[in-house]
């Protein structure tokens, strides 16, 4: 009876409350303003895009989620990015872990140079993963970035024969085997080719299934055929957020029109 | 109006075909003279030099019939002797070496040490303070580092040992001191050289500072640093007054560190001014230049090995 009601608040409870609510985040690289003052949130177990034109904050915004900004000196933020009850900004944050727990793909491919294997293996190894479990979990990671029947022969040749489509499956598989909850993809397909950047976008749809996954990305149809949530920034703010498929076919702010007509880019 | 500019280029196959008279032709080909013949200057410069050097690094063996053998490994050396002469240049060889080696194990990991701090730890102060100091430091002439081995170091090392303080641990540290911006600079440079992608790649697993440098940095840059450290061993190979200043020029064998020595280059810079040219003494000062030579070309195949590894 007790049980059956805790599971009901926490599943209403779920419902209200996003995985991660973003709230007046603003940031800075010195004096600059790259983000001004963007709440949203971001839910659970689906696709959020973003996009909008060249510099208008995108990657500054998802590399605050896991601050990865924190590597630049002159960056620095204001608000807050509440998850599972704590602000990821806080002081108190033990980085390593955040991103162990949200991952993060970038733009380029950016394999290490050096055999497949340890591109899984690497990470592992500071989180002192037993030896036993290793195998198990790069396997997995491989057949879940789809990548695994390509390479299960050649583990041990060197991440830098793989193809640019190949790379990047691999950076994703590569965050994939610290089990995280979130993945952070930043234009991912940008550097590939049509039939490689395909290929990623159904992984990115399957992940779904495990994954909360928010995508930046710079081609609409791309955010339209994958997403589920879409919000469009222009010049560090959030101009709108909503369901993709309303966002689409039914924007409500001028700009959003204007941007995905193709007045501006 | 829309046949703006079609009258002068009505003819296509003018305008495309090779001018073979023009002037820019003529420019085309100063210009190539000028940088063909500055190529080939170095190149016969370099040619001549190790021409010359090998014949008159040879003419000891050939001309005075010295054995190669007791050369490289006789113990004593008294060539301008009227009686008995001996040519062993092994505790010359041997200072070399050890002052080299010596010099590189106390250079390599403070000058890679340094390098990663003004590149991954404290990149602003580093580059506005620490990189103008190593630039300093690289133009410091090495009879400035001599003097100072010879006011501060060599005493510090007469009363903490046996001996009279001109050492080869002396000429180590000299040396050592000397070549350490190089190393740094050039490891700076190797580290800054490594993308900035895949050290986002590690941070971005969550890794530390420390783990990233030890896991993705150093490998990454590792024939780099290698090559730092070798150039910095041919410096240190090469080196001549600086050591001559602090390693006491004994022509024996050092028993211990804290034993004077002396090296190719100290005996060569201290006794070329007083044989006669022609001499077996003279010809012999050339042989030891003969093997100064070989052993820089060795230094550049070393590096020519490592950079060729790094593009695998
Ligand atoms: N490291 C940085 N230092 C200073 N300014 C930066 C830095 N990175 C990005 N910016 C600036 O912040 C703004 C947003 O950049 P970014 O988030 O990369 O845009 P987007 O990903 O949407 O193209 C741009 O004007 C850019 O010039
Ligand atoms: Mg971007």
């Amino acid at each position: 009876m007790q049980a059956s009601d805790l599971g009901k608040e926490k599943k209403e409870a779920n419902a209200v409350s996003p995985l991660m609510d973003i709230k007046n985040l603003s940031v800075f690289y010195g004096e600059k303003e790259a983000v001004k003052n963007v709440s949203m949130p971001i839910e659970g177990n689906k696709v959020t895009a973003f996009i909008g034109p060249s510099g208008c904050g995108k990657s500054t915004l998802l590399r605050t989620i896991n601050r990865m900004n924190d590597q630049i000196d002159s960056a620095h933020y204001k608000g807050e990015i509440m998850y599972d009850g704590v602000n990821l900004l806080d002081k108190k944050i033990d980085v390593v872990s955040l991103r162990k727990e949200i991952g993060m793909v970038f733009q380029e491919p950016n394999p290490f140079p050096k055999p497949i294997i340890t591109n899984l293996t690497h990470a592992l190894k500071f989180y002192r993963t037993k030896k036993s479990e290793i195998q198990g979990i790069v396997e997995t990671a491989l057949k879940q970035a789809a990548l695994w029947d390509e390479v299960k022969n050649r583990l041990n040749s060197s991440a830098q024969s793989l193809s640019g489509g190949q790379q990047q499956r691999l950076c994703i598989a590569r965050a994939l085997a610290l089990k995280p909850q979130v993945l952070l993809l930043d234009e991912p397909t940008s550097a590939l080719d049509p039939i490689s950047s395909a290929k990623v976008e159904d992984l990115i749809i399957e992940l779904k299934k495990h994954y909360t996954i928010a995508i930046v990305t710079h081609n609409m149809e791309q955010a339209a055929r994958i997403s589920d949530y879409t919000t469009f920034m222009y010049n560090g703010e959030l101009i709108e957020y909503g369901e993709t498929s309303r966002l689409f076919t039914n924007p409500k702010e001028q700009r959003t029109e204007e941007y995905l007509t193709g007045k501006f880019s | 109006m829309s046949n703006i500019n079609h009258s002068s280029t009505s003819s296509s196959t003018h305008r495309l075909i090779k001018n073979k008279n023009g002037s820019v032709k003529r420019n085309e080909l100063r210009g190539k003279v000028v940088v063909y013949s500055c190529a080939a200057l170095i190149i016969i410069a370099t040619i001549a030099i190790t021409l010359f050097l090998t014949i008159k690094g040879l003419q000891s063996f050939i001309v005075n019939g010295v054995n190669v053998g007791e050369f490289l490994t006789g113990l004593t050396w008294s060539p301008s002797g009227e009686g008995d002469v001996s040519y062993g240049a092994f505790p010359f060889i041997f200072g070399s070496f050890s002052v080299t080696f010596l010099a590189a194990l106390f250079a390599a990991p403070l000058g890679i040490g340094s390098a990663i701090f003004m590149t991954e730890i404290a990149k602003t102060w580093g580059q506005k303070v620490l990189q103008p100091v190593i630039e300093i430091l690289v133009g410091i002439p090495s009879v400035v580092y001599g003097l100072i081995g010879l006011t501060v170091i060599v005493p510090l090392i007469r009363e903490h040992s046996s001996g009279i303080g001109f050492s080869l641990l002396a000429g180590m540290i000299v040396v050592g001191v000397m070549i350490l911006p190089t190393v740094t600079s050039i490891s700076a440079d190797a580290l800054k050289s490594i993308p900035q992608d895949i050290k986002d790649a590690s941070y971005g697993l969550g890794a530390t500072r420390w783990q990233t440098i030890y896991k993705v940095i150093l490998p990454a840059a590792m024939p780099s640093l290698a090559t730092a450290v070798v150039l910095g061993m041919a410096r240190a190979f090469g080196e001549a007054l600086a050591v001559q200043m602090v390693i006491g020029n004994s022509k024996a064998l050092p028993e211990s560190i804290t034993d004077q020595a002396a090296t190719l280059t100290s005996i060569i810079t201290l006794s070329m001014g007083h044989t006669t040219y022609g001499s077996l003494h003279n010809n012999l000062l050339w042989s030891l230049g003969l093997i100064l030579l070989v052993m820089s070309y060795v230094f550049i195949i070393i590096i020519r090995f490592i950079s060729s590894r790094r593009k695998v």
